[in-house]
Formats: structure tokens, C-alpha cells, sequence
């Protein structure tokens, strides 16, 4: 999961923002102040209407602010030049807006050619982008939008929204309008990107699964801009600062939170393995003394190969090779626990094997193992609601 | 005599009117269209302005040409100027119209990112309004083309220039030998014309839409 990074200095602090459209009597967004740290990634999460894009348009002034202050890395930009300051902040919007009739290297050129940067550094710049969202460039630079996918599209709006170098990104529902599959690749590249990037960036989502798998910190958004609550996706899910943010979380946080722990941080079984190559009288041997009554078969790089129980081994085989179940179910340590779930629940719920990066077994993770964590948070959140129980208590006691 | 031994006769005299035409009719469609674009893009921004401008050209319309060259006719006098304002005020009906209905087309998206990457009005008018509403401000300037080469026939009632002479003059002879030669002579160089403005405005949209939104 993301680390972090709110011990930084804030690129962006919201003061007291207000905005008041015209012939409405109650603001859309009302005092809201709040801190983003550079290089966090924060999430605005919140029902429709409560004002999370009016917040977010009033960073780059599209909507200009009725009162308040906006300041970017320590200047306040309420009243400056709104072109100048949005060449300085990136910005994504769900539907792209990509230019129609500039190519994707031209769209993807429009704020360093506005920034005035010499013609080869734009150049170099665009496909530096298109490969950071991987586009190749020799192949998609020279096609118009229309000639790309909805989730291509989306990643030359991301390119596009940082080649002028940003030290802000704004996206707003950036992945809303696309199939789930696309969106959870976008999603993943997104992380990825951004770890190499680093952006201060200021996502919003209607979606609280998008907001916990995005964010560093997730601002709960209530009504008319009321920030329920702010904070990280464990400290939103475990412990929800009021009945709204529980009821907005939704059934299901623990499973949520699954989402949210990575697999090396539960222990690895360590399990009995063989080599295809080795003897299947040995091999049977094994299986017979382990306690799971089957041997995970390796070849030669180390990785997994299939299951062998008892059964495969009789009669004997003269060779290993094709015999046993064959084992699928890898994962590597930066999965979750969630996606560890999922695959057990979909095979045989044996366990799923954990692999490294060049796919060599590491061990095997089984449901008594997550169901050891689930248990672990479990315990914690209730602790937490006897703590928030006892706290409400003493203090109407005092009223 | 038959139609082409007549034209082959009097091909200079043809040929001669044709010209007058054209010119008078390309002078008005780049004069309407200069003016109906501007007049376009100061209107769509405000409904009012829209639906002033709508209306104002729209009035042209209802009121029969021939009345209009007798309102012109005590301020500019029997001239070309005066068939020039008439086909003007004509063709900027379409113009105006489909540039404010072009720039009105252009999908607020697309505006809302150029706008966030720190685009002003003008630019945002000269490189992305203007370039996505061409072709249907393209559409307009053809339909106002078309509409100015049919009427550029009667402006043979204010001063004797273009095709409308031979329409006119072969009407006014009816029934005398070769009136209908002539009358169809200045009928089908009309059309002749119509056709090869057209064609010209296609290659013009051919050269000038963006490869990014061509149909
Ligand atoms: N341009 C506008 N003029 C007037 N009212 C507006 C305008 N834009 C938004 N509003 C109102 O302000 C409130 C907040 O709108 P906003 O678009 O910020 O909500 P949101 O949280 O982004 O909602 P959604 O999740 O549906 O996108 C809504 O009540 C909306 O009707
Ligand atoms: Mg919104």
C-alpha cells in the first residue's frame, strides 16, 4: 500500500473556501479547509453534489472561489493570473477533453508549447509521457483521439495533464466512465506512475473501493463540503469518525480492509516442495510423510509447477512431468490479502502460492493465515468503538 | 436555332455576365462570411446575443428581396452596392446562424480541459472553438454561397450586371425567336456556377477541416 506522506510540507492549503453559486441561497461548498501534503495523493470521496468538484475547480480557478484562500507550495494563488496558475496544475477530467483535432502528441504538447519550451524538448517530452502511461510513442504520437480506445484516451489525458511538469494534478472522476476491468488497469497504473512521479495529487471518486485503493489519505466529503472525515484508508475504514462515515464506508470495511494489507504481511507457510526432474518414488515418499498429504512440484528456475497428492503417484509414473494439479494460483507479495481471497475462493481454497518477482516459490499463504489478520483487525476496531463509546460517554457525562 | 448553335453565337456576351456574377456573388459571400463569423462568435456567448442576432437575420429573411432593394435604393442608389448589400444581408442568415450554432456544438468538455490547461479566450477561440465549429460554419457558408448565386439574378432590377440579364431579357422577349435560348442560357449558368462553388467550397473543407474530425 502507498506510504504516507503528510508529514510533509503542504503544496496545497485550502482556507476557510467558500463557494456560493449565483441564485442559490446555500453554498455548494462551505468553509472548507484542509491540507494536502506534496507527493500525497489525496482522495475526495462523497455523495453526488456535495461539492467535491466545485472544490476541486476552485484549485485551478475554473470555479473562482466566493471566499477563502487557495495556496500552492507556500504562495497564495487566489488572485493570480488563472492561465499562468493552471499551466502549473495538471488536470484530468472524467470525460478526457482531448483536443479532437490535434493529434495525440499535439494534445499531448499543449501546455509545454503554452509554457513557451523550445520545440525538441517538447518533442522529447511527449514521448517521455506517452511512454510514462505506456503509449508507445512511435505508434499512438501521430493518431487523432478518436482512433483510441476510452482507456487509451485516459492515459493520453494523464500524459497530457503532466508534460508540463506540475507539481499538482487534479483529476476528477478520471476513471468513472470506463469498464471495470480498464478501470482497476488504470487504477494500477496510476499508483504506478505515481510512484515514479510523485505528484501532489487531488483525486475525487464517488467510489469508496477507488478512493482505498488510491489514496494516501481519503477526504470524506458530507454534505455541502462538510469534511466528515480525513484521513488514511485504514484510519477510514477501522475507524470511522461518525455514523455517516460508517454508513458511507458501507458493509463490508473488514473486507475493504483486505484490500489494504499486502500479503508479506502475513507469514508464509513454509510447504514441501519437489523437483519435476526428481524421483517419483522419492516424491511419493514425501507426500506420504506430509501433513498436507500433497508436495508442490518446481522446475528447474524454482518456480511452481503442480500440486501431487497420493493419488497422482498411483500407479507410479516414470517420470513427473504433467502429473498432479496445476499450480495457478501465484501471487507475488505486493498483492493483497483481498486478491489472496479471491483466488482462494475461486480454486480449491487450498492456498495460494506466494512467489517473487521472477515467479521462484516463497511459500504458501492459507485461509487459517487470513483469517488470523481478519481476526487481528477485527479485535482493533472494537477496541476502537469501546474506546469511542467510553470517550462519547464522559463527555455527555460532563455536559 | 438550337440552344448550343445560339450560345456558340453569343459566348462572349455569356461568358461576360458569368464573370459579373461570380464576382458579385463572391464578393458578397466573403464580405457575409467575414461578418457572420465575427457576428457568430461575439453572439454565442450570451443567449440574448444569440437570439438577437437570430432574429435580426432572420427578418431578412421574411421580407421579399425585391422589397429589400427598394428600401436600399434611396440610400445607396440604382449601384451593384445596393444587390451587394441585398445578397450581404442574405447570406448572413446561414452564416451567422450555423457559427453560432457550430460554436455552440463544441463539447464542453473539450473546453473545460483546454480552459484547466491555462488556455485565454482568444486562444481558446483561434485553436480549439474555431477549428471544431468549421465544419458546420463550413455548412453555413455553402448554404449562403448557393442562396447568393440564385438571387445574384435579380440584381438585373437594380443595375443590368449578371445572369439575372439574360434571364430577363429572354422572359421579357417570350415567344420571340430565341428568347427561351436565352432565358435557359442565364437559368443553367446560374446552375453551372452553384455547382462550381460548391465544389470549390468542398476542396476548400477537404484542405481545412482537421484530419482529427473529418466525417
Ligand atoms: N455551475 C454551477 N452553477 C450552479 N450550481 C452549481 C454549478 N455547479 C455545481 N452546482 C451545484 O453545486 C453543488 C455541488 O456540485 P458539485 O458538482 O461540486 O458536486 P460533486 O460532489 O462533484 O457531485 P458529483 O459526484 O455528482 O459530480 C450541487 O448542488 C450542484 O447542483
Ligand atoms: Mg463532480
Amino acid at each position: 500500500m502507498p506510504d504516507r506522506t503528510d508529514a510533509g510540507r503542504p503544496m496545497l492549503r485550502l482556507r476557510e473556501l467558500t463557494k456560493r453559486y449565483r441564485g442559490q441561497d446555500r453554498p455548494a461548498v462551505d468553509r472548507l479547509s484542509l491540507d494536502v501534503a506534496a507527493g500525497e495523493l489525496m482522495v475526495f470521496v462523497g455523495p453526488s453534489g456535495c461539492g467535491k468538484t466545485t472544490t476541486l475547480k476552485m484549485i485551478n480557478r475554473l470555479v473562482e472561489p466566493t471566499s477563502g484562500s487557495i495556496e500552492l507550495d507556500g504562495e497564495d494563488v487566489t488572485h493570480v493570473d488563472p492561465n499562468r496558475l493552471r499551466r502549473r496544475i495538471g488536470y484530468v477530467i472524467q470525460q478526457t477533453g482531448l483536443l479532437p483535432h490535434l493529434t495525440v502528441g499535439a494534445n499531448v504538447a499543449l501546455v509545454p508549447r503554452l509554457l513557451g519550451w523550445p520545440s525538441a524538448r517538447v518533442r522529447a517530452r511527449v514521448d517521455e509521457m506517452l511512454e510514462l502511461v505506456g503509449l508507445d510513442p512511435a505508434e499512438h504520437r501521430d493518431r487523432y483521439p478518436r482512433e483510441l480506445s476510452g482507456g487509451q484516451q485516459q492515459r493520453v489525458g494523464v500524459a497530457r495533464a503532466l508534460a508540463g511538469d506540475p507539481p499538482v494534478l487534479l483529476m476528477d472522476e478520471p476513471f468513472g466512465a470506463t469498464d471495470p476491468l480498464t478501470r482497476e488497469r488504470l487504477q494500477n497504473e496510476l499508483l504506478r506512475v505515481q510512484a515514479e512521479v510523485r505528484k501532489t495529487i487531488v483525486l475525487v471518486t464517488h467510489d469508496i473501493d477507488e478512493a482505498i485503493k488510491l489514496g494516501d489519505r481519503i477526504a470524506v466529503f458530507g454534505e455541502r463540503s462538510r469534511l466528515a472525515q480525513v484521513g488514511t484508508p485504514d484510519e477510514v475504514l477501522g475507524r470511522p469518525a461518525d455514523p455517516y462515515v460508517k454508513r458511507f464506508v458501507g458493509a463490508g470495511a473488514s473486507l475493504k480492509r483486505l484490500h489494504l494489507v499486502r500479503l508479506d504481511a502475513v507469514p508464509a507457510r513454509p510447504f514441501p516442495t519437489a523437483r519435476v526432474t526428481d524421483d517419483p518414488a522419492l516424491v511419493r515418499d514425501l507426500v506420504v510423510r506430509s501433513r498436507s498429504g500433497s508436495v508442490l512440484l518446481l522446475d528447474a528456475a524454482e518456480r511452481p509447477v503442480a500440486w501431487v497428492a497420493a493419488d497422482d503417484l498411483t500407479p507410479l509414473p516414470a517420470d513427473l512431468a504433467g502429473v498432479g494439479l496445476p499450480a495457478t494460483a501465484t501471487l507475488t507479495a505486493e498483492a493483497t490479502l483481498h486478491d489472496a481471497l479471491d483466488v482462494m475462493l475461486g480454486t480449491d481454497g487450498a492456498g495460494v502460492i506466494l512467489v517473487d518477482g521472477d515467479g521462484r516459490f516463497r511459500g504458501v499463504v492459507g485461509l487459517d493465515e487470513v483469517m488470523a489478520h481478519v481476526a487481528r483487525l477485527h479485535a482493533e476496531s472494537r477496541r476502537h468503538d469501546v474506546a469511542a463509546a467510553a470517550a462519547l460517554g464522559s463527555a455527555e457525562g460532563a455536559a | 436555332m438550337s440552344f448550343t448553335e445560339w450560345l456558340d453565337r453569343n459566348r462572349d456576351q455569356v461568358r461576360e455576365l458569368a464573370i459579373q456574377h461570380a464576382d458579385l456573388c463572391l464578393t458578397a459571400v466573403v464580405v457575409a462570411g467575414l461578418l457572420g463569423v465575427a457576428l457568430g462568435v461575439l453572439a454565442h456567448r450570451s443567449r440574448l446575443a444569440t437570439a438577437a442576432a437570430q432574429a435580426g437575420t432572420s427578418v431578412v429573411f421574411t421580407v421579399p428581396s425585391l422589397a429589400l432593394v427598394g428600401l436600399l435604393i434611396p440610400v445607396t442608389g440604382l449601384t451593384r452596392d445596393t444587390v451587394l448589400v441585398m445578397l450581404v444581408l442574405y447570406a448572413l442568415v446561414p452564416i451567422v446562424r450555423n457559427t453560432i450554432a457550430g460554436l455552440r456544438s463544441v463539447d464542453g468538455a473539450v473546453l473545460e480541459a483546454a480552459r484547466g490547461m491555462g488556455m485565454g479566450p482568444v486562444r481558446l477561440l483561434l485553436r480549439v472553438q474555431l477549428p471544431l465549429a468549421w465544419p458546420v460554419i463550413l455548412a453555413g457558408l455553402r448554404v449562403g454561397t448557393q442562396l447568393v448565386l440564385g438571387l445574384g439574378a435579380i440584381a438585373v432590377y437594380v443595375t443590368r450586371i449578371g445572369l439575372g440579364v439574360l434571364i430577363d431579357a429572354g422572359l421579357a422577349r417570350f415567344g420571340m425567336p430565341n428568347s427561351v435560348n436565352q432565358a435557359l442560357a442565364g437559368t443553367l449558368g446560374v446552375a453551372v456556377l452553384a455547382v462550381a462553388f460548391d465544389l470549390a467550397w468542398q476542396v476548400v473543407g477537404r484542405l481545412t477541416t482537421p484530419r482529427g474530425i473529418r466525417a
